[in-house]
């Protein structure tokens, strides 16, 4: 089961571990909605793209992660991106700007095409990037306590938060257990001659049968105890309960927020300047919204 | 069959902080047709070294010798592996947490399948693995899950004998049994050790060890400590205050020093026991 670290909390004392998570997530939310802005102009966008690749690899840094493991991360993603290209290459459009780059039979493959896809996986690869640098700073339970802070807005309109956040943070608590026993089971299967790594695709499937099941009937059976464990003890979803844990706003958050919204500002800044190179577009809307 | 351990080293979490050495230079044999315990502490490496022995961990350092195959980090990508499993059969601690299929004759003869035998051969193969254990035809049909907890671990048993493997090693095998089924299970253990199979149990039960095994190995924070009869090993660990010398050689030791005599070596059971208080009445009436 080591291959499941990618974007595992790990513990490090940086800048960026000790932001508040509810922090955290909203820049990240304000930073991937900037990474998946349209623009019109090629030069932008790419001049926009290599700066978030920098802001990225310094933030990385500072948050002491491993590059290595990326894109080791990506690696399940090939056939993915793969897929993308061919859709982008083979599926005509019309709004081509740039020459052909080669041909594939009587296919025309254009720069545009390759362009596209290829922008496409960056902002990818640059969102996969945030996320890890997300859950890999902030605990699971900070993560779920900011959640619950989040959805605190809905519980006038009786939107089950307490329960929500307490069966998120039972999920996440029980990640490592499932892991281990994932391991267990697989083992006790190995050793009845099921080969998990060998064999093809049928009998791959037969050996999933044979954990899963035995995976769920454990799962299920734990979290019958567990909740019988809660009852005995009084749990009651609805009493108002306290924490321990408390998130805080520190300057630290201050000086993150104010780069990161400044950074959104001038993104929106940036998309309105390109429309504006192309007259048509933005300045027509406007007017025509406020009725002239 | 034996098996033969030569330095065996292994590290969990190669790569983190928490590294922690789980087996430390390991030497030690089992013998063909032996019936060995292995115990220790939680943590001493008993379910680590055991599960190198069919190749599910693949030491560090060092081999595992069991007939032709040899387990090493050389190999580790062997294919054979598969039918090294097919001769050291292990059963896990909880067993009954492997089932899976809708009946009890076919999740037993997933074992065989594996192994290449099909349709009714290997039900008739997993008929035979289930009488063993003593199910009848009776719990052929029924879904496993609905079975109680001993008959699980029965049906669970079943499954790794079905393979015939000529080595059998059991991770607590009685733990969280009731005395009745914890009785069954050992004498279960004791008929497979009479035709033949080489017995390794994993275990924290010291009667256990002193009613059941012929030899003993013990392991203290990865490293062979001891090695020798049961009765040795009570000895020695009269310096451990963490591992319980057997309740009946206690018995034995108290009624000694009242001034009963009797071989404090011999008491393996409780009949054992019986039959040296009854000479002793005998010759004192």
């Amino acid at each position: 089961m080591s291959s499941m670290t990618f974007g595992r909390y790990t513990f490090r004392e940086t800048f960026i571990h000790r932001l508040d998570a509810r922090n955290k997530i909203f820049l990240m939310i304000i930073f991937m909605v900037g990474i998946f802005f349209q623009f019109n102009l090629w030069s932008t966008a790419l001049l926009l793209s290599g700066f978030y690749v920098i802001l990225l690899i310094v933030f990385m840094t500072i948050a002491r992660i491993n590059f290595l493991s990326l894109f080791k991360s990506l690696g399940g993603m090939w056939i993915f991106i793969l897929l993308l290209m061919a859709i982008y290459i083979f599926i005509p459009n019309n709004n081509y700007y740039l020459p052909t780059a080669f041909t594939i039979g009587n296919v025309d493959v254009k720069w545009d095409a390759i362009c596209q896809s290829a922008y496409i996986v960056m902002r990818l690869v640059l969102m996969l990037a945030l996320t890890m640098i997300l859950t890999s700073t902030t605990k699971p339970m900070d993560m779920t306590y900011a959640f619950e802070w989040y959805m605190r807005p809905l519980k006038p309109i009786h939107f089950p938060v307490n329960e929500i956040s307490m069966t998120l943070s039972i999920a996440l608590r029980f990640i490592p257990t499932l892991l281990d026993e994932t391991d267990r089971i697989m083992k006790a299967q190995a050793s009845r001659g099921i080969d998990f790594n060998h064999g093809g695709v049928f009998k791959r499937f037969g050996a999933i049968i044979a954990l899963i099941i035995p995976l769920f009937v454990s799962a299920l059976e734990r979290s019958e105890e567990l909740a019988n464990a809660m009852i005995v003890r009084g749990y009651d979803p609805k009493a108002k309960r306290s924490k321990y844990r408390l998130l805080k706003f520190s300057y630290r958050d201050i000086f993150a927020f104010l780069l990161i919204v400044g950074l959104f500002g001038l993104i929106i800044y940036l998309s309105v300047i390109d429309t504006k190179l192309n007259p048509l577009d933005l300045v027509e809307i406007i007017f025509k919204v406020k009725g002239f | 069959m034996g098996i033969k351990v030569n330095n065996v080293s292994y590290t969990y979490q190669k790569k983190a902080s928490t590294a922690t050495l789980a087996l430390n230079d390991v030497s030690l044999e089992i013998y063909d047709n032996d019936f060995v315990a292995l115990v220790g502490e939680t943590g001493s490496g008993k379910s680590t070294l055991v599960q190198c022995f069919n190749g599910l961990i693949i030491p560090d350092n060092g081999e595992i010798v069991v007939d032709d195959f040899i387990v090493s980090y050389k190999n580790r990508k062997s294919r054979r592996l598969k039918n090294l499993r097919k001769r050291v059969g292990l059963v896990f601690q909880f067993p009954e947490y492997q089932l899976f299929e809708e009946t009890v004759e076919k999740d037993v003869a997933f074992g065989v399948k594996n192994f290449g035998l099909k349709g009714e051969a290997a039900l008739e193969k997993a008929h035979q693995a289930l009488d063993l254990v003593g199910l009848d035809s009776s719990y052929y049909q029924r879904p496993p899950f609905e079975l109680s907890g001993g008959e699980k671990r029965k049906v669970a048993i079943a499954g790794v004998l079905v393979i015939e493997p000529d080595i059998l090693v059991f991770d607590e095998p009685t733990a969280g049994l009731d005395p009745e089924s914890s009785k069954e299970l050992m004498a279960l253990i004791t008929k497979l050790h009479e035709q033949g199979k080489t017995i390794i149990v994993v275990t924290h039960d010291m009667d256990l060890v002193n009613t059941y095994a012929k030899r003993v190995l013990m392991l203290d924070h990865g490293k062979l400590v001891f090695s020798g009869t049961p009765n040795a090993l009570f000895n020695h660990i009269q310096n451990y205050d963490r591992l319980d010398v057997p309740l009946l050689i206690k018995v034995a030791k108290k009624l000694k020093e009242k001034g009963m005599d009797l071989p404090v070596e011999g008491i393996h059971t409780i009949d054992d026991l019986l039959t040296y208080i009854k000479k002793w009445r005998e010759n004192h009436v």
